[in-house]
Order: C-alpha cells, then sequence, then structure tokens
C-alpha cells in the first residue's frame, strides 16, 4: 500500500485489499488512521513507525503490532496481528512523495504463540511451540527485510528504467506506480492516486482511455505503435504533441481476473520528430526540384541513379523510374555515351565534380545539347554521401555559341582581309614617295645647275620648294605610312593569333617564365632592375600564348619601371579551386585608375607617351588570355607600381574555349 | 639544239601603282625583256591558255595573289597542272607573308615567293634581284 506523508492513502494492491477486506474505492484517498481507526496503542505503535520511516527517510520494521481492522459487515472489529515494513519513497530533490507499506497479516502465528503459551502441564512444548511461532515471526521479518530490499531494488529499477511505466489499478485505472520517465513524458505531475481520467484530463478523447478500459475488460494486452498524444507538459498550457510505443499489459490476478493494467512504453517524440523533419525536408527539396527549369537528379555514392525530378521526365518523356541505375547513359547521344560514362566514372572514383556536354535524347527524339554537371555531398567525416546532377538545355547557348563562332572568324576574316588590303596602297603611298624622291633629287640637281649657269632664273620660290617643302611632305608620307604598316601589321597578327589552333600542354612555368627573363636579360643588367618569381604553380595550356601573356606583361612592367628607385618585378601564382591566379608585380610608374579598361584596347596606351609602342600588347594579352578562358584585371597605385592580375584555367579544355 | 628565245613576262597584278614600280624597278635592273600585263585573272588565263602562247617562247610569271576575281593560288594550280605552262618559272609577288599561304604557294610549284613590303627600298631591291634571277635560270624549253 502506498501513502502520501500525510499518510493518506494512494493505492495498494489486490492482496492488501483482500487481507483488510476492504474495497480500493472504500480506501483510497482516504486518510490512514480514518480508514482503519484502531486503539491507542496500537495505533500510537504504526504512527511511530510511520514517523521514523518519514524522519530518517529509511524503511523501518514492525515485527509486531496489534491492530484490529473493523468486518466489513460492520459488526465490530476483527483481531489482527501484523509485520510491517514502511519503505520511505524518495523523490529526485531526496524529499519522502510517498510511503510504501509492506504488510504480512501474521494472525495465524499469534494465535498459535499464545496458544501454546497458555497450556497448562506443557511448558516445555508451550515454550518449545512459543519458539516456533518467534522464529517463524522471525523469519517473517527477515523475509520482510529481504523482500524490502528487493522491492527497493525492483523499485529503483523501476524508477529509473529508461522507459516510461506506470501500474494502474482497478478499473477506473488508478496510478499506483509511475516511474519518473512517466512523470516526464506527461509533465511532472502528481499522478499517483489519481485515475487517468482525473491526472490527464486533457488526454480525453484521444483514445486512450477507452483504450484502457478495453483491455481491463477483455484482459488482452494492447500494443501501439507511434502513437501521437497531445499532453499538457504545464499546468493550463498548449497541448504538446508526442510520439510514443506503448503496452497496455492486464495484470492479472491467480484468480484469472484482471486487476490492473501495468503501461511501458518509449517516448519516440524525438525520432519521429527527426523523421518528419527529413521527410519534410525531402518534400520541399522534391517542391524545389520539381519547380526548377533545369532538369535534377541524385545519385547514391555508388553512382546509382535512384532520383530525377518532374522536368527530366517531362524532357524525356521516359516514365518514372525506367531512367534509374545505369540507364541515364541510354538517353545520351550514342557518340556521347562512352565519354560520360567515362568521366562519371572518373568523378565518383576521384569525386571531383563533374562537368560535361553532350546530346541528351528529347521526348522529340531529338537530340538536344545539354550541360550536365554534378557535385558530391560529403558526411561529417568527409565521406561521399550522395552525388546530386542537374541538366541544362544549352541547346539554344549552342546555337548563339555557333552564330558567335560564325560571327566571330567573320571578323578575323575581315581583319586579315582589310589589313592586307589596306597594305596594298601603302605599298603604292612609299613606292611612288620614294619615286618622287628620286624624282625631286633630278631637280634638285636641274635647279643647282640652273643656279650655277643662269642665276635670274633660278627663284627662291623654286628652292625652298625643293630643298625645303618637298622634303618635309615627304617625310610626312614616309612616318605616317610607316606608323600606318605597323598598325596594320598588328591588325594582322591579332587576327592570325585568333585563328590558331590552341593546343593544351602541361607547362612548367617556372622555365616558362625564366625565358621571358632571359629575353629582358639585358635590360635588367642596364637597369639593375629586380626580376624575382616567388611561386609558379604549373599548368595544363597553350605554350605560345602563355609565352605572349607573359611576355607582353613582363616586358611592360620592365618598360614603365620608375627611374627614381631601382626596378623590381614580381610574379607569383597560387591556385584558387579550378584556377590559378598569377600576379605580376612591378614598383614602376603605375597607371591612372580611369586607365584600367583603357589600356587594354587596342591602340590604347596611358600616360606621358615617352616609351615606344601602339598600344598593342596588352589588347593582345587580354585576347589570349579570353581565348585560354582566363581573365585579366589590374591594380595600380601612380608612382608606386602596377599589378596585373591573371586568372587562368589549372587545364585548357578546348572544348570550352571561348573562342 | 636549243633555240635562244627571248622570255616573254607575264604579269598579273590588279594595282596599276604596283605593276608600274614592278616594271620600274625591272627596267632598272637592267631587264628589256617583253612584260605583258593583265590586271585580271580571267584575262591573264585567257592569255596563257591561248594555245599561241602555251606552244610558244618561253615564259615567266610575275603573278599577285589578290585579285578581284579569282585568287592567285588558283591561277598559279592551273598553271602548275598544265604540262605546258608548268615549265614556265612562277614568282609570287603578294602583300602576305603569311606562312601559310608561302607554303601553300611552294607546294603548288611557286618558284620564288616575294613578300611586297611596304619599305621601298626592300621592295626595289627585291625586284631588281628579279631581274638577276632571270638572267641566271635557264629557261627550259618549251617543246
Amino acid at each position: 500500500m502506498l501513502l502520501a506523508p500525510d499518510f493518506t492513502i494512494l493505492g495498494m494492491n489486490e492482496a492488501y485489499l483482500r487481507v483488510t477486506m476492504r474495497t480500493r474505492e472504500d480506501i483510497t484517498g482516504r486518510n490512514m488512521f480514518e480508514a482503519f481507526p484502531g486503539e491507542g496503542a496500537s495505533v500510537e505503535q504504526l504512527r511511530a513507525s510511520l514517523d521514523r520511516a518519514l524522519k530518517n527517510r529509511s524503511p523501518d520494521h514492525l515485527a509486531l503490532i496489534h491492530y484490529d481492522i473493523p468486518r466489513p459487515d460492520g459488526n465490530g472489529f476483527e483481531e489482527r496481528f501484523w509485520s510491517a515494513t514502511h519503505t520511505p519513497l524518495l523523490d529526485a530533490a531526496g524529499e519522502v512523495f510517498c510511503i510504501l507499506q509492506h504488510t504480512v497479516d501474521v494472525t495465524e502465528l499469534h494465535r498459535l504463540r499464545m496458544a501454546a503459551r497458555s497450556f497448562p502441564g506443557a511448558a516445555e512444548p508451550a515454550t518449545q511451540v512459543e519458539g516456533d511461532v518467534l522464529r517463524r515471526a522471525q523469519a517473517v521479518q527477515e523475509a520482510n527485510l529481504s523482500l524490502d530490499a528487493e522491492r527497493r531494488h525492483l523499485r529503483r529499477l523501476f524508477e529509473q528504467a529508461p522507459g516510461f511505466m506506470a501500474v494502474l489499478a482497478g478499473p477506473e485505472h488508478r496510478f499506483e506506480l509511475a516511474n519518473a520517465a512517466y512523470l516526464q513524458l506527461v509533465g511532472h505531475r502528481d499522478v499517483v492516486g489519481k485515475t487517468v481520467r482525473e491526472a490527464l484530463p486533457e488526454v480525453s478523447g484521444q483514445g486512450f482511455f477507452e483504450l484502457l478500459d478495453n483491455v481491463f475488460t477483455s484482459g488482452q494486452p494492447f500494443v501501439g505503435r507511434n502513437l501521437r498524444v497531445l499532453l499538457q507538459h504545464e499546468p493550463a498550457g498548449t497541448p504538446e504533441e508526442r510520439f510514443v510505443d506503448l503496452v497496455y499489459q492486464p495484470i492479472v490476478g491467480a484468480d484469472g481476473t484482471v486487476s490492473g493494467i501495468f503501461v511501458q512504453g518509449h517516448d519516440i517524440t524525438e525520432r519521429i520528430l527527426a523523421e518528419q523533419a527529413l521527410q519534410e525536408s525531402e518534400r520541399k527539396f522534391r517542391i524545389l526540384a520539381d519547380a526548377m527549369p533545369q532538369m535534377v537528379w541524385s545519385t547514391r555514392a555508388d553512382g546509382f541513379h535512384d532520383y530525377y525530378n518532374a522536368r527530366w521526365y517531362e524532357f524525356t518523356g521516359m516514365h518514372e523510374g525506367s531512367t534509374d541505375g545505369e540507364e541515364w547513359n541510354g538517353m545520351f547521344h550514342p557518340e556521347d555515351r562512352d565519354r560520360a560514362r567515362k568521366l562519371w566514372q572518373h568523378s565518383l572514383a576521384t569525386g571531383e565534380p563533374y562537368q560535361i556536354e553532350y546530346r541528351l535524347r528529347h521526348r522529340s527524339g531529338q537530340y538536344r545539347w545539354t550541360l550536365g554537371r554534378a557535385l558530391p555531398v560529403r558526411n561529417q567525416a568527409g565521406e561521399i554521401e550522395r552525388w546530386f546532377g542537374t541538366c541544362t538545355d544549352i541547346s539554344e547557348i549552342k546555337e548563339v555559341e555557333a552564330d558567335l563562332q560564325a560571327a566571330n572568324d567573320e571578323i578575323q576574316r575581315f581583319a586579315y582581309i582589310v589589313s592586307h588590303d589596306l597594305r596594298a596602297p601603302l605599298v603604292n603611298i612609299m613606292g611612288f614617295t620614294s619615286e618622287l624622291e628620286a624624282t625631286r633629287k633630278a631637280i634638285e640637281r636641274y635647279h643647282a645647275a640652273v643656279q650655277d649657269r643662269a642665276p635670274d632664273l633660278a627663284t627662291q620660290e623654286a628652292r625652298v620648294a625643293i630643298e625645303e617643302d618637298l622634303p618635309e611632305a615627304i617625310s610626312f608620307i614616309r612616318t605616317s605610312t610607316a606608323k600606318m604598316d605597323r598598325l596594320i601589321g598588328a591588325i594582322l597578327r591579332l587576327s592570325r593569333e585568333g585563328r590558331r589552333v590552341l593546343t593544351p600542354e602541361p607547362v612548367a612555368m617556372r622555365d616558362l617564365l625564366a625565358v621571358c627573363q632571359q629575353s629582358l636579360r639585358h635590360q635588367f643588367e642596364e637597369t639593375g632592375a629586380e626580376f624575382i618569381i616567388e611561386s609558379a604553380p604549373d599548368l595544363t595550356s597553350d605554350r605560345l600564348a602563355l609565352e605572349q601573356i607573359f611576355g607582353n606583361l613582363i616586358d611592360n612592367a620592365a618598360k614603365y619601371l620608375d627611374p627614381a628607385r631601382p626596378g623590381r618585378i614580381v610574379v607569383r601564382g597560387d591556385e584558387t579551386g579550378a584556377y590559378l591566379r598569377y600576379e605580376v608585380e612591378d614598383n614602376g610608374r603605375g597607371i591612372d585608375r580611369k586607365d584600367f579598361d583603357r589600356i587594354f584596347d587596342l591602340f590604347r596606351r596611358a600616360g606621358s607617351q615617352d616609351r615606344p609602342g601602339e598600344g598593342i600588347g596588352l589588347a593582345h594579352v587580354r585576347s589570349l588570355v579570353r581565348r585560354l578562358g582566363g581573365a585579366i584585371s589590374v591594380s595600380s597605385q601612380p608612382g608606386q607600381g602596377s599589378t596585373f592580375t591573371v586568372l587562368l584555367p589549372k587545364t585548357l579544355h578546348i572544348a570550352s574555349e571561348a573562342a | 639544239m636549243p633555240q635562244h628565245q627571248s622570255v616573254t613576262i607575264v604579269m598579273v597584278e590588279d594595282d596599276e601603282g604596283h605593276a608600274r614600280l614592278i616594271e620600274k624597278n625591272i627596267r632598272r635592273a637592267g631587264v628589256c625583256n617583253e612584260i605583258r600585263h593583265y590586271t585580271s585573272g580571267t584575262a591573264a588565263l585567257q592569255h596563257l591558255l591561248d594555245p599561241a602562247i602555251r606552244n610558244g617562247g618561253p615564259l615567266l610569271v610575275l603573278l599577285d595573289l589578290n585579285l578581284p576575281d579569282m585568287s592567285g593560288v588558283d591561277i598559279l594550280a592551273q598553271i602548275k597542272r598544265d604540262e605546258k605552262l608548268r615549265l614556265a618559272p612562277v614568282v609570287v609577288l603578294t602583300t602576305t607573308d603569311d606562312q601559310r599561304e608561302i607554303q601553300r604557294c611552294y607546294d603548288l610549284g611557286a618558284n620564288v615567293y616575294i613578300t611586297k613590303p611596304v619599305e621601298y627600298e626592300t621592295f626595289s631591291q627585291a625586284i631588281r634581284q628579279l631581274g638577276l634571277f632571270l638572267s641566271v635560270i635557264q629557261i627550259p624549253e618549251a617543246s
């Protein structure tokens, strides 16, 4: 029997009800001494034991107590002797929250003992009997103690069990016991002694009470999984959703009747919420993936395709699931299948991002150019868990690209033809200018002869024309033509460079830079300028283009050094993802910010025009860098120096050439 | 015994100025051979393929590649395909210094390739050397 610290009867088992001849309804909730009124000494003895148990917070044993109990028919009291143990049950704070009374009815033993004592003339046997009785009482008490220890052990196990547990008694399912996990589940409220309907009013209407009723009546256990229950954790708080797996196990007495229900289960809310979050996340992913204009797919770590979004099926016209596993490859143009499979295998083996252009079969049966990309998703340990990929229909881009290519080719041809055709008249201008010069010399000789033989015919005007004006005019024509020839030559070189087929090969950058340095060695020695290669990561690209890019940049750096201080040119490179970033830094005269863009334009130069040049070098460099799939930029402080930054792909792919 | 016939120079050049400059320099080099000037590929081919010319005296062809009606390369190919004409030395004179084009002309059988430089001294030098070339080469007999 369980007692509250104020000795209110909280609950009891069937055995207790049987020996006390009472019903649960009759005594539950009542004060112990009111439910079982007794005589002075007995009451004092019992109260003292209970007080000790409360005060010492340790079990207290009553080997023998005379405590009569009322007869159920109301006709007085029945004499009873008891052996009892009072075990205080402590809460988390160490306070007694109830007392477990374990009582054994020893009336028969006591009577026997008394009878033996009053048996005249038989002292020996009487003593014998009395000794037996006491021994038995002692045994009972020892049994009590050992039972008590065992019960406490069980109690601890019960209390500390990770699953929630409770014992419900009677048809109203009154809580006899509830462990910490159970209280945790229902929100730390006092449940022992209350019926489930009293203790958990908010559960009403959720079907659980009916299930308990059914178990109690039928004697059949109930096993439930993933049950949703709304519980009020705070008084008057909003009911919270919990999920439980539980068993209602009927407690069946020796007579086959159900006396209560053992409730045991697990709070699986966290797991369910995690599952729901996962499902929600997956649902969101699918909505997002389906909403995307791109085709999206995903594979297991081993590359097995197990997901495609709606757009994929819409594009390909295939049935859902029919392109799982290895079937994706069959959707590609026969000429692209092998290449794609190899590249995909390579990505799977190395974990490198997958990127490829291929022709994908549209539901119309046509193959359309598609850009395929995929990235691995890794777990905390860095292992690949899945691959997520996209396919982008780039057929329109491809068409535009082809148009652009055609337009670009046309411009190249145009530049080539124009530069040739411009040269032809220049040949004439230069040629006939020379002829003019030769003629002038003839006239000059003639004029000299005239002046010599008929000075009155020689005029000052003719002399100035022959000796000054004509040479001046001829000189201007020549310098202008020479300049025009250089410009045409530059356009021709650029247009030729643009038509040159790039051939990627592994390039040792340190060697390449050393060659650039070597060609400027004389200049460096003359001016005492330093040339430093800090770092030079290698790349796979077009060697000639790289020579021209770095040759031009280093040449420029050397050309525009400030004579006021010792020159210093530094080249350094480092990796940024699939790219290399190279810097050519100088401490030269610098470039004004407004000229940052201009210097890359053809025939445009910046700063004082005191160095030879046509404004071609950087235009050429930019066009080369772009052809190599890179980018170039400049930063500079006038009077302090400039840094040209060249970003180049580590590996030049001819297919990706931005021609 | 080979007959000693003087070589006729056939100049295919659409640019009148260039033609004049070439002629001037050839003459300056002391070459007095007849020069026939054609300003289009069609007219030049018509003349060259004329049986009287094909079977006639030795020829030297001065050929510009940049012609309005056809590419000089095509004329060169036609000349070198013709079993009679192919014996005539062909001097390609053009503004291009494109290595691929030069190579193509040599592959087709051009004997000399001269780039017309804008620098006149170099130009006249090259033409005068052509005169030298004319005087040393043995023009094989047409028959």
